[in-house]
């Protein structure tokens, strides 16, 4: 899938060299990070990793807004793994947000979460999300997300 | 000895004239003293019924009796003037009565369409009202919201012969409300005439509804509470669950990444970090589980019982071993519970069904039901265990009333307790049949459903 317009993502790799395919992760727990981290490289995925740590974060590197203004730095992610119970902005906060984007719009979210609430597993559905995590992640899980989502690496 | 009835008695040889005979014939009275008997219930013959010439057996004699001081009157009046003088000494009681009561009194009369009102009854309207005045103007007395209501009970009664009782309102000077309770009945009965009462109930009301603004206060503090609790609930066990997952994936890591450099007892302990932990998220999630089961708001409905049970077998892989030993009796009858905590209840006895065992036994259990009753549905899980001795029957549905050590039998000793509060949160009740070493039977009782047919 293509989120950015052919010419500007190839006058992007051309001038920056820097990889746009960026995954995004928005995970407040340290530990969280780590094993998701491990999760990725267990299951072969090369992507670099963005993280932000918090719901506002969130809004702001993906409207493009106070520090992540740079978009060469900081890229439109290919995916995004998004907690729920996040400071500041509520996971389901963000992904409402995201669905008025038009821009944003395309980017699938993996909610990833320690809550086993059908009702958070159904309200994630409803804002657009394409997959449901539990915690941990293992590397199964992320094998068949890929899969899932088609993502070329 | 002859006992005199009462009354005036004269002596006269050999005759007594009996009182009462206002017409009494003319005798024959011999000049004699008379003995008369004073007093107010003596009724004396009347004057003209005294010949003035008398005869008497010992010839004529000329006897006047004259009325003495004692007043003349006749039976008749005195009984009426008896009766006036109870009756009025009755109307002064019922009047001192309800005057303490705060009872008011009205005389109805629908065909000239007037009413009479006691003072108090005049007071409680709130209203100088001149006698005789209409029943219109009774009417405009109370709260222009009620007159109607007052009105159609009054006339309700009117034709109906049965006696009326509403509450309505009136407004007093200073513009507050005075609620007042009205009765009445037709008197004579079948007429166009009405007696009743009325009293100022407006402590009562104004108590009533002051114990309802309480009430819904209360509610609303509790159902605050309930929801507070939740939240806490679901928040503590989020935040105990995260930590409580780091201690045991870290140790998992560790074991992957660098089991085969670590020496066997590092090892053994990296699994035993792990042990704890997942014992100690087991526990967590208990705890949740038992007070959602507490606390959370549910509504009954009707639920098919082989559905609940097709999705536990469906959803709990770790009985994907077992589906051979379990037996369903279908089909099941239908209850009126909440479909998680059924889910909850037959998942934690299935369980408990599968695990007490004794070494080497294949389990086996068995789900049936049965009616129990007119209106209710017995359900059984029965098992092939190892069964609860009689001393350890309290115990079981106790929290953390586990018998067992861990090493026998794994457990958070919170299962049961979790069952038994879900059973009673559907208006349920639970109960077992067990002999120790051969097998128990769970049983809990639920609302069935109507059949309609």
């Amino acid at each position: 899938m293509v989120y950015l317009a052919g010419s500007l993502r190839s006058r992007l790799t051309h001038t920056f060299m820097v990889c746009q395919r960026v995954i995004l992760l928005v995970e407040d727990n340290e530990d969280d990070v780590f094993f998701m981290q491990r999760a990725l490289q267990k299951a072969g995925v090369e992507l670099p990793l963005q993280i932000v740590m918090d719901g506002q974060q969130a809004l702001d590197y993906l409207g493009g807004k106070e520090a992540y203004g740079d978009r060469n730095r900081f890229p439109i992610p290919r995916l995004m793994f998004l907690d729920l119970k996040l400071p500041y902005v509520h996971g389901f906060g963000v992904l409402t947000w995201l669905r008025s984007q038009t821009s944003l719009q395309n980017i699938p979210v993996i909610v990833l979460t320690s809550s086993p609430e059908e009702r958070d597993r159904q309200k994630a559905h409803e804002l657009g999300a394409k997959a449901y995590l539990v915690k941990p992640p293992t590397r199964e899980m992320i094998e068949e997300a890929m899969q899932f989502l088609g993502c070329k690496e | 000895m002859r006992y005199l009835p009462q009354g005036i008695h004269f002596h006269f040889p050999g005759r007594i004239i009996p009182h009462g005979k206002s017409s009494a014939p003319r005798q024959h009275f011999p000049r004699r003293e008379v003995i008369a008997s004073r007093s107010m219930e003596t009724s004396v013959l009347p004057a003209e019924s005294y010949s003035e010439n008398a005869r008497s057996d010992e010839g004529l004699r000329t006897v006047k009796i004259l009325p003495q001081k004692a007043p003349s009157f006749d039976f008749e009046a005195t009984q009426r003037k008896r009766a006036q003088l109870l009756l009025h000494e009755l109307r002064a009681k019922l009047s001192i009565a309800a005057n303490i009561a705060g009872i008011g009194m009205w005389d109805l009369n629908f065909a000239t369409k007037s009413v009479v009102l006691s003072d108090t009854s005049k007071s409680l309207l709130n209203r100088e009202f001149l006698d005789g005045f209409q029943y219109q103007q009774m009417l405009d007395a109370f709260h222009p919201e009620d007159r109607d209501a007052v009105k159609a009970a009054l006339e309700r009664a009117l034709a109906t012969g049965e006696s009326c009782r509403i509450e309505c309102r009136v407004i007093t000077p200073d513009g507050n409300l005075r609620w007042l309770a009205l009765t009445g009945r037709p008197f004579p009965p079948r007429s166009l005439r009405m007696l009743g009462a009325m009293q100022d109930i407006t402590a009562r009301k104004c108590a009533t509804e002051i114990l309802e603004q309480r009430v819904s206060e209360r509610t609303m503090e509790l159902a605050q509470t309930v929801a507070e609790l939740e939240s806490f609930s679901y928040s503590i066990s989020h935040d105990m669950r995260s930590p409580l997952r780091a201690m045991y994936c870290y140790a998992a890591s560790l074991l992957e990444d660098y089991g085969p450099k670590l020496a066997p007892e590092a090892v053994f302990r990296l699994e035993r970090i792990q042990r704890a932990s997942r014992r100690l998220d087991v526990l967590v999630r208990d705890l949740l589980a038992y007070s959602k089961v507490s606390n959370s708001e549910i509504q009954l409905t009707p639920i098919a019982l082989d559905e609940v049970l097709e999705d536990i077998l469906q959803n709990h892989p770790e009985l994907e071993n077992f589906r051979d030993c379990i037996s369903i009796q279908k089909p099941l009858h239908m209850v009126i519970g909440h479909k998680a905590f059924l889910t909850q209840c037959l998942t934690n006895l299935i369980s408990n069904a599968l695990k007490f065992v004794a070494p080497g036994t294949r389990p086996a259990v068995r789900i049936q039901s049965e009616q129990a009753g007119t209106s209710s549905v017995k359900v059984w899980v029965s098992d092939n265990g190892i069964g609860i001795q009689p001393e350890h029957y309290d115990r079981i549905f106790r929290m953390f009333g586990r018998v067992h050590a861990d090493k026998q039998y794994d457990g958070t000793g919170i299962g049961l307790p979790i069952v038994k509060k879900a059973i009673q949160r559907m208006n349920g009740e639970i109960g077992f049949v067990s002999e120790a070493g051969n097998g128990t039977e769970f049983w809990f009782i639920l609302p069935g459903v109507c059949d309609r047919d």
